[in-house]
């Protein structure tokens, strides 16, 4: 069975549309519970909508390719993103601090922390003059021990 | 989605529908205008049937409860699902809201 899924997207904002969709496709195809597509879904989002509005200058056309593995020995599901823009490290971005008031808390840089928080192993790579993002969650399936 | 605010004595409770992702999260923005030029009242943000939020749909909520703290008046937000109680516990946004069923 093709274990592999790949999309390619413009940095268009309106291309996130397809990320629900792409997750529906990837659960109902593997066999994945659904329960684990909101929060995959918002994971996608986050690190898409970053390279879509900082990885190519403004008005510059751009794309970037998500492509989706099931590595149904290990009950991992992992993303790659890749994008040709400038070069940036989400992982290096540091932690938002999650315990500051309403006053102190700085309105965004939540997306990376959500990654983090969401995915069991993110890491990140420039070469070939792209950027790449692995994103692995392990997932337990029905009847199988993860 | 779709926000529907409504005045009741007082009381502005916004109905939030859908998904507020970061395309609908611009259009949340400047649909709840008049829930920020009220924030110095009751402030109900009922999330019954909203289905699925992101960052950018977080930092809206945020915006909202800062001008509510700012004008001296009360915010609560309303059934909440239970993927949006995960990402309100992760982000530490439950602390920093009233959130109720």
């Amino acid at each position: 069975m093709d274990n592999k899924k790949t999309l390619v997207l413009n940095n268009q904002l309106e291309e996130i549309e397809k990320l629900p969709v792409l997750l529906e496709e990837v659960c109902s195809q593997w066999q994945l519970p659904v329960s684990v597509e909101a929060s995959l879904n918002l994971v996608l989002e986050e690190a898409v909508v970053n390279v879509i509005q900082y990885a190519y200058p403004e008005g510059e056309e751009g794309t970037l390719t998500i492509e989706v593995e099931w590595k149904a020995e290990e009950n991992i599901l992992q993303f790659t993103l890749s994008d040709g823009g400038k070069p940036f490290d989400p992982t290096a971005v540091p932690d938002a601090d999650t315990s500051l008031s309403v006053e102190e808390r700085p309105i965004g840089g939540l997306g990376i922390f959500l990654i983090r928080q969401m995915m069991d192993c993110v890491e990140y790579r420039y070469y070939n003059n792209r950027n790449t993002l692995v994103m692995q969650k392990r997932i337990t399936t029905e009847g199988k021990q993860a | 989605m779709t926000l529907t605010i409504n005045n009741e004595n007082n009381v502005w409770t916004g109905k939030v529908t859908g998904r507020l992702d970061t395309v609908s999260a611009v259009q949340f923005e400047k649909e709840m205008k008049p829930l920020l030029e009220n924030a110095d009242k009751e402030i109900v943000l009922d999330c019954q049937e909203l289905e699925y939020i992101s960052s950018s749909g977080l930092r809206q909520l945020l915006a909202l409860r800062k001008a509510v703290d700012a004008k001296g008046g009360k915010m609560v937000i309303l059934h909440i699902n239970d993927e949006l109680r995960n990402i309100f516990t992760i982000t530490g946004f439950f602390a920093l809201f009233d959130i109720r069923n």
